[in-house]
């Protein structure tokens, strides 16, 4: 296929099929703790280390992850200070960061260009080191998700009785959010910072409206992932679109076609 | 004489205004039917929530098997159900025989691959839902995620279970057949129970020791025969007939 002639198209599905495997394995427990706007936050603090690394000339990308990884912990702090308010956490670490990112790209008034392939996603962007990292990070998520997935069903089932039933829940929470920024800061660079969160949601809403099980639920999340990101990035390189924008449009086609078929079914919605 | 399972010593509580509990003093024996009665808002989940460890209180000792429950650590002899199931997400895409296999996830429960398959069976065989095993919880009956619940709670063999208004929002038929599947437990393994309840009712009929929360007191009934009419009038602010099944 012509597509795979070019050793950026296939840079760019390596990195997107890893970041989709990533961000739907985890985008499942994100969601069934009704943490999705935990994704936009630290999506945004990613932005912000990417402008930081832009200004201060290290490689952008190691300040997406450094970024979200601080963000992550920035917000478990806040949270266990407004513990009766925890959205505020989120509010605040997304403001601050979508502060520092504006100040930083002011400051730095010649990479507007580059800055825009990390908000929307860019197929030609994705670099051999970009690769080495995405896959070293996914890997060590998906490890970490597997070696944490019965602490993390129980909490994101019932966290009280998780925590009589003896499990660390702060310290599971702090890696878990963590293990969100990591997903994150890897899948920028294919969908960029403003779309990340929906690779993170749309996957994990089309699997509670499918799944018969948890592991089930888990599977369907991977497979929509895999097939919006693999469509997504064919129909942007043939029609030339921002990848990002078009892999989260088929992403939100086809929560939409589930939707609409269960309705048509009658089992009505989530 | 063994260790209480459960002892509070002059625990005291506020929400940062007047004190919802004070100088509260419990103990639970082991094989213990321990039911909390009281009106609502009269902080009886917070009392359990002490008990747990969930919610620290201002003063006093809250001991859990003769540890502090700070320093406690054996939870696998301990099974929680939380008010109204813990809220449960019913678009939450787990089968009951995932929700029943959660209840060994926590530490000290090392069961895996076919051991654990055995124990989430017999939790369901126990509850009289095995039938229900490969359905989704969210496609269950109010009474019957309650079953799910209580298999949950017993698949890793606790020594005591907290149960809190376990029957809210379940039909007469079904509570019934839970409070008969409680005391059976109780009656035939030994289980200590712990559990709030409003059914005074049937809490008089099961339970051999009655705690009335009111007013940030607990008064302790170790004989449930000497709750009276006028008692129970007296706490809850209204008249029930008892209907003693014991």
């Amino acid at each position: 296929m012509e597509i795979f002639k070019y050793s950026f198209m296939v840079r760019a599905f390596a990195a997107g099929i890893a970041s989709a495997l990533v961000t739907s394995s985890i985008g499942v427990f994100v969601v069934l703790r009704r943490m999705s706007m935990v994704g936009d936050s630290l999506s945004h603090a990613s932005l912000a280390g990417v402008a930081a690394g832009m200004l201060f000339g290290f490689y952008p990308f190691y300040g997406a992850v450094a970024f979200s990884v601080l963000a992550a912990l920035l917000v478990e702090f806040v949270r266990a200070t407004f513990k009766r308010y925890a959205e505020i956490a989120l509010a605040v670490v997304m403001s601050a960061s979508m502060g520092a990112a504006v100040v930083m790209i002011s400051l730095g008034r010649s990479f507007n260009a580059d800055i825009f392939s990390y908000l929307f996603g860019s197929l030609m962007a994705v670099a051999e080191e970009d690769i080495k990292l995405i896959i070293i990070l996914g890997a060590f998520v998906l490890v970490a998700l597997y070696i944490l997935r019965r602490q993390l069903f129980s909490i994101a089932f019932d966290e009280e009785t998780a925590r009589v039933s003896g499990i660390p829940v702060n310290k599971v929470n702090v890696l878990f959010s963590i293990l969100t920024a990591l997903t994150l800061a890897i899948s920028v660079r294919i969908v960029g910072t403003l779309l990340v969160t929906a690779l993170l949601v749309i996957p994990a809403a089309v699997s509670l409206q499918l799944a018969r099980s948890f592991n089930s639920a888990i599977l369907i999340s991977n497979v929509v992932a895999v097939f919006s990101v693999v469509t997504g990035l064919c129909i942007s390189f043939y029609f030339d679109l921002a990848p990002g924008g078009t892999i989260v449009l088929i992403a939100s086609a086809v929560l939409f076609v589930v939707l609409i078929g269960k309705r048509r079914v009658g089992k009505g919605g989530i | 004489m063994d260790t209480p399972v459960v002892e509070l010593k002059d625990v005291s509580f506020s929400y940062g205004g007047p004190k919802v509990l004070e100088k509260v003093n419990i103990k639970v024996e082991k094989g213990d039917f321990f039911a909390l009665i009281g009106p609502n808002g009269a902080a009886k989940t917070t009392l359990m929530k002490i008990m747990l460890g969930l919610v620290v209180p201002d003063e006093g000792e809250v001991k859990l098997f003769g540890k502090n429950v700070k320093s406690f650590r054996q939870w696998h002899k301990i099974a929680y159900v939380p008010q109204h199931g813990g809220q449960i997400n019913l678009s939450f895409p787990a089968t009951v025989r995932e929700v029943v296999a959660s209840g060994l996830f926590g530490k000290n429960r090392p069961l895996k691959g076919k051991s654990l398959e055995e124990a989430v069976k017999k939790a369901l065989a126990t509850v009289g839902i095995e039938h229900l095993a490969a359905r989704l919880i969210g496609e269950l009956s109010g009474g019957q995620r309650q079953k799910v619940l209580l298999a949950r709670c017993l698949v890793g063999n606790p020594e005591v279970v907290f149960l809190d208004e376990p029957t809210s929002g379940v039909d007469a038929e079904s509570q019934q057949e839970f409070y008969d599947l409680l005391d059976r437990l109780n009656k035939e393994r030994g289980l200590t129970v712990v559990m709030i309840t409003h059914d005074i009712g049937t809490a008089c009929g099961i339970a051999n020791k009655i705690g009335c929360v009111k007013g940030g007191k607990v008064d302790i009934h170790e004989n449930t025969k000497d709750i009276t009419e006028d008692h129970i009038a007296e706490i809850m602010g209204y008249s029930i007939k008892k209907q003693r099944t014991k």
